[in-house]
């Protein structure tokens, strides 16, 4: 198969996350957006490590994978903590820092 | 063939292992021991933190690297030159002066002791390994360890609202930063097919002709995650919520540590990696070191010196603004024949910077021992007070803004500014001279406040003032409850005016302050003993700026 | 094509055995019926027409989710030097050993902060 279908795909995920974050006002669904676009980064690593026949890519793609579940939890935790202080999960409602 | 096996020089990662076994340590430590004993582990970081910067020492050659390739061209993703060692020194001594700061932070605001220390040393251990790294990969990983914990030691303070939405603002922006960061770094291996640093730079010099943009991309998007982390227009916006959320240590940390691991990460994809790329990437940092001085010496400016955390909030646009400053050699590398020298006046610049600023974000955490508002206006005759804080308080600002006597703010200011120049980037040079004008007008105006006469005498309080005093809310002041006029005992909501204010001043104010935490005093007194060494002497630090790192 | 003769004859073993292990407990064991064994098995809630508390649960699961995430993503590591660990030999081994013990040091710490206990 063409590798070039796996890049569209990438570029696609890497938009609806993009867009998500921009748009979602829910952190949790925020930070889903953002786990998309690293998910869509690793498809492009692998598929770049496909098309130059090395396995950097692959290699920089387990290190995602990680740091993307570290963010995960270090995400979930702070969530966790606004929501027992606030009963609420929405970035709008954040706003206690606002100038 | 060849054994794949690379060898560990483990010299030359000691410096970053050193830290993250302390941290280890202390977390496992923390696990077993008394409540009574918790203290000790304060102390434990602090020796951890200063055997690491002596693990540097073995290491002064600069010629150690390991992590090497066994096969091909031997590219190591290690390597301790001397821009690895001089950051290193910045980093790990960054976090022994914050750990010394935040010995009786820990004590009094309960915050949980063995998380607080290892998320310290996690977060010192990456932006340790991230100057040393040389290849893509472990740089991401690196900038991630970095700053992981971070967004855990903004958030740290449990039940607080302002500390958790602080850390949510940064974390989300971080990470998308990150995201856009790998997507940069995914299309520079499209362009190159290697992550190694050295390699990137040789497959950037002949890139497929279709391949141009999206190599010309993938530069410009690598930038955006480590300039998040410098805190760089428009990457900045959660620099004042996250100092004012945090802990005020752990923003001393942010604003040192977190901007070692930005410049020090930019310095090295953009003068190393990316060098082909220079008119790319040169005219994007010159722009965004424009953008970045302006914008935080404008908001340092409009700072109301009586509003709650207008100390820490000064600071945190201050520090924007300093970013700037550290960023003008690094775009003046992308115009430069000799990019490496350039990076020089950025470590040069940030030694200075980290050593000035970590010694005032120390005097405010000593002011607030007495006023916990954090705010400008308690730091108002501080020297009639404590006239050595004062004292030392005004050295450090008057470094920040590079004026004499703080000599290494000056030159470190001169060596920046040159490389502008040399480089023939006028108009930046130029903007920078703008900016540092803007910015003496706020560092100078805390440092009259630190000296205004207190006013003895009630009497020549004029009613407005005493109402102004009044009404406005008043600081917390422990210790001031003696009785007498309402107006007196509260320090004045100044008015703008340093003059007006200064009437209604605190007299009242105990003229000793309490007993003031050793560690705090410890920190205080290093920071103003390396500024003063290094004023005395600005060749150290100087030649940094003149030769080559690399 | 030979290359895949004994994943065929793993699968034919597993097949056997699946379909020997159910045709004899049919065969063998006694079939009594009891409210249990309708109910769903081993874990999970009843299925219910609406959400149970309105699609919220408790906040524990968040913290189990967080702990399973962290241990499950370390074994990626595995991989790679499960693939190439002749080549690695002793050295790689060691190298795995510390990983893992930085792992331990990990869980170390969420047992003794009660991150295990449900209650």
């Amino acid at each position: 198969m063409n590798p070039v279908n796996y890049l569209y795909l990438s570029a696609l995920l890497f938009t609806i996350g993009a867009a998500g974050v921009l748009v979602r006002r829910n952190a949790i669904i925020v930070f889903m957006c953002v786990e998309l676009m690293l998910n869509a980064c690793n498809l492009a690593f692998v598929t770049f490590s496909r098309i130059h026949g090395n396995l950097d890519g692959q290699i920089i793609a387990f290190f995602t994978m990680v740091v993307a579940a570290a963010e995960v939890v270090v995400g979930l935790a702070i969530i966790l903590m606004i929501f027992r202080v606030r009963h609420s999960a929405s970035v709008d409602d954040a706003n206690l820092m606002k100038l | 063939m060849t054994s794949l096996v690379q060898s560990v020089d483990w010299v030359a990662v000691a410096p970053v292992l050193v830290t993250a076994l302390t941290g280890l340590a202390v977390l496992v430590t923390d696990l077993f021991l008394a409540p009574r004993h918790k203290p000790l582990l304060g102390w434990v970081t602090i020796a951890g933190l200063a055997l690491a910067a002596l693990c540097l020492i073995p290491l002064t050659d600069g010629d150690r690297a390991t992590f090497c390739l066994t096969t091909g061209d031997r590219q190591c993703s290690y390597v301790a030159d001397h821009f690895a060692l001089a950051v290193q020194l910045l980093v790990v001594g960054g976090a022994l002066l914050t750990a010394l700061l935040s010995v009786t932070t820990v004590r009094r605001e309960a915050l949980p002791a063995g998380e607080y220390w290892f998320l310290l040393l996690s977060s010192a251990a990456g932006a340790a390994l991230l100057p040393a790294s040389r290849d893509l990969a472990t740089l991401i990983v690196a900038l991630e360890v970095a700053s992981l914990p971070a967004f855990a030691l903004v958030g740290l303070r449990r039940g607080d609202r302002g500390s958790a939405e602080a850390a949510l603002k940064f974390f989300l922006s971080s990470v998308v930063a990150t995201a856009v960061s790998l997507l940069g770094v995914s299309f520079v291996y499209a362009a190159t097919g290697s992550l190694h640093l050295d390699t990137v730079a040789g497959g950037l010099d002949d890139v497929d002709p279709r391949l141009n943009a999206l190599a010309a991309l993938g530069v410009v998007l690598t930038l955006v995650g480590f300039a998040f982390k410098l805190a760089a227009v428009p990457f900045h916006f959660w620099v004042p919520d996250s100092y004012v959320g945090a802990p005020l240590p752990v923003a001393a940390y942010l604003s040192v540590v977190g901007k070692s691991a930005g410049f020090s990460g930019l310095a090295l994809v953009t003068v190393v990696a990316f060098r082909p790329y220079a008119d790319t990437w040169g005219p994007a940092l010159a722009v965004l070191a424009a953008l970045t001085m302006t914008t935080g010496n404008v908001a340092a400016l409009r700072q109301r010196p009586d509003q709650p955390a207008s100390a820490v909030r000064l600071l945190a646009w201050s520090s924007v603004g300093q970013a700037g400053y550290l960023l003008v050699p690094l775009a003046a590398a992308g115009y430069h024949d000799d990019p490496e020298e350039m990076v020089g006046a950025t470590v040069a610049y940030a030694l200075m910077y980290a050593v000035v600023n970590l010694g005032a974000f120390a005097v405010v955490a000593l002011v607030a021992e007495n006023r916990p508002g954090h705010r400008l206006t308690d730091h108002r005759a501080l020297f009639s007070r404590n006239p050595l804080a004062a004292l030392t308080m005004g050295f450090f600002l008057l470094c920040l803004a590079g004026l004499p006597p703080g000599v290494i703010g000056l030159f470190a200011k001169v060596a920046v500014f040159r490389t502008a120049v040399d480089s023939g980037l006028g108009w930046l040079a130029v903007v920078m001279a703008v900016n540092v004008t803007i910015a003496l007008y706020y560092y100078l105006k805390w440092t009259a406040l630190l000296f205004a006469t207190p006013t003895t005498a009630t009497p020549t309080t004029t009613p407005a003032a005493r109402a102004t005093a009044t009404t406005a809310p008043a600081a917390p002041t422990p210790g001031t409850a003696t009785p007498g006029a309402p107006g007196q005992a509260t320090a004045p909501t100044a008015t703008g005016s340093t003059v007006a204010g200064s009437t209604a001043t605190a007299a009242r104010e105990p003229s000793v302050p309490a007993s003031v935490p050793h560690p705090l005093t410890a920190a205080i007194a290093l920071a103003a003993a390396l500024g003063v060494a290094l004023s005395g002497a600005p060749q150290l630090i100087l030649r940094l700026a003149s030769g080559t790192l690399f | 094509m030979n290359a895949y003769a004994p994943i065929l004859v793993l699968g034919g073993l597993a097949a056997v055995f699946a379909i020997g292990s159910v045709v004899a407990a049919a065969l063998i064991g006694p079939s009594r019926y009891n409210r249990a064994k309708v109910e769903a098995y081993e874990c999970g809630i009843e299925p219910t027409p609406q959400a149970v508390g309105g699609g919220r649960f408790p906040i524990k699961y968040y913290l189990t989710a967080m702990l399973f995430i962290i241990f499950d993503i370390e074994i990626i590591f595995l991989y790679p030097w499960a693939v190439s660990f002749d080549a690695m030999g002793l050295f790689g081994l060691v190298e795995m050993l510390l990983f893992a013990l930085t792992v331990a040091v990990a869980y170390a710490y969420v047992w003794r902060r009660g991150g295990l206990e449900w209650d």
